[in-house]
């Protein structure tokens, strides 16, 4: 069974009468980010187990959190995922300009992510919350560090997208590189979403 | 094109339901009086709903070659389970 749809070549709209589907990147692309999401979801098992062991620890450590970093965390990241999609929706219809501005507006989302991160590491570091506290501590770096990598990986790759547009028209492939970034982006977004709760929320 | 056009779609919709759903888990998070166990399968039922929207429209899966979305609601569904069972088990 393969997985390569049939490429819609209508540029004039992207919901046509009759529903062509089609595949958003490459096969590659979803071969990396399964396994990367699977990575993760391994690591909120592995969490979850160790907390059945130490509940009273990990719900007293959680307490020490400030949930209004998340919170916006989400906010923002939600955010920059509809300017993503939104851009790539854009390029559709040849809008090159309006695309690269909005793919921008996507880093700036990222780069307010970063900020509020370091801000709270900053924060649970002087109050002498740090990976060697307790196991609560450690997950929550471990989780949101390697998030973290990602945030920056993914910028990195929107920083890439930008220039990709820039050209106006894509070939099939550069349409294939733009939607695969897109989809990394929206990973970031999708792994946050049960980060945060897990950590910050359920008891 | 106009960018109000493209705003004025179901996608944005979807964005305002992933913040209205944000917000409904940050309240259950902070509990109020509802018992622990109940509210946190709630917050984790909540975020899984949150990626299959991320999923189906953001990644714009739902237009995918049935395979790949099957692969993707296959893995959701999974993980949700497991999650809340190991949950369930503390």
């Amino acid at each position: 069974m393969t997985l390569r749809g049939t490429v819609s070549t209508d540029t004039a709209s992207d919901r046509p009468a009759l529903r062509v589907r089609r595949l958003p990147g490459e096969e590659g692309t979803w071969v990396f980010l399964f396994g990367d999401m699977t990575v993760f979801a391994i690591l909120f098992s592995v969490y979850l187990y160790y907390r059945a062991g130490e509940a009273d620890v990990f719900t007293e450590s959680q307490m020490r959190l400030n949930q209004i970093f998340g919170v916006v965390n989400t906010l923002v990241l939600l955010t920059s995922s509809l300017l993503v999609v939104t851009a790539v929706r854009v390029m559709r219809r040849n809008g090159s300009l309006l695309a690269r501005r909005l793919i921008y507006a996507a880093m700036a989302c990222g780069a307010v992510f970063v900020m509020n991160k370091a801000i709270e590491y900053g924060r649970e570091i002087s109050d002498g919350f740090v990976p060697a506290t307790n196991q609560f501590f450690m997950y929550f770096y471990v989780m949101t560090g390697l998030h973290l990598l990602h945030v920056l990986l993914g910028m990195g790759l929107l920083g890439f997208m930008a220039r990709l547009v820039r050209s106006g028209a894509l070939s099939p492939r550069q349409r294939g590189y733009l939607e695969g970034g897109a989809c990394f982006w929206h990973m970031v977004d999708l792994l946050w979403i049960v980060i945060f709760p897990l950590l910050y929320l359920v008891k | 094109m106009m960018l109000t056009d493209l705003l004025r779609d179901r996608i944005t919709v979807v964005w305002l339901v992933l913040i209205a759903a944000t917000i409904a888990s940050w309240l259950l998070g902070i509990g109020h009086g509802l018992p622990a166990t109940y509210a946190g399968v709630c917050i984790i039922l909540i975020a899984f709903v949150k990626v299959r929207f991320v999923g189906r429209y953001f990644m714009e899966l739902r237009d995918a070659p049935a395979a790949l979305l099957g692969v993707f609601e296959g893995w959701v569904a999974l993980v949700t389970v497991v999650l809340i069972g190991l949950f369930l088990l503390a």
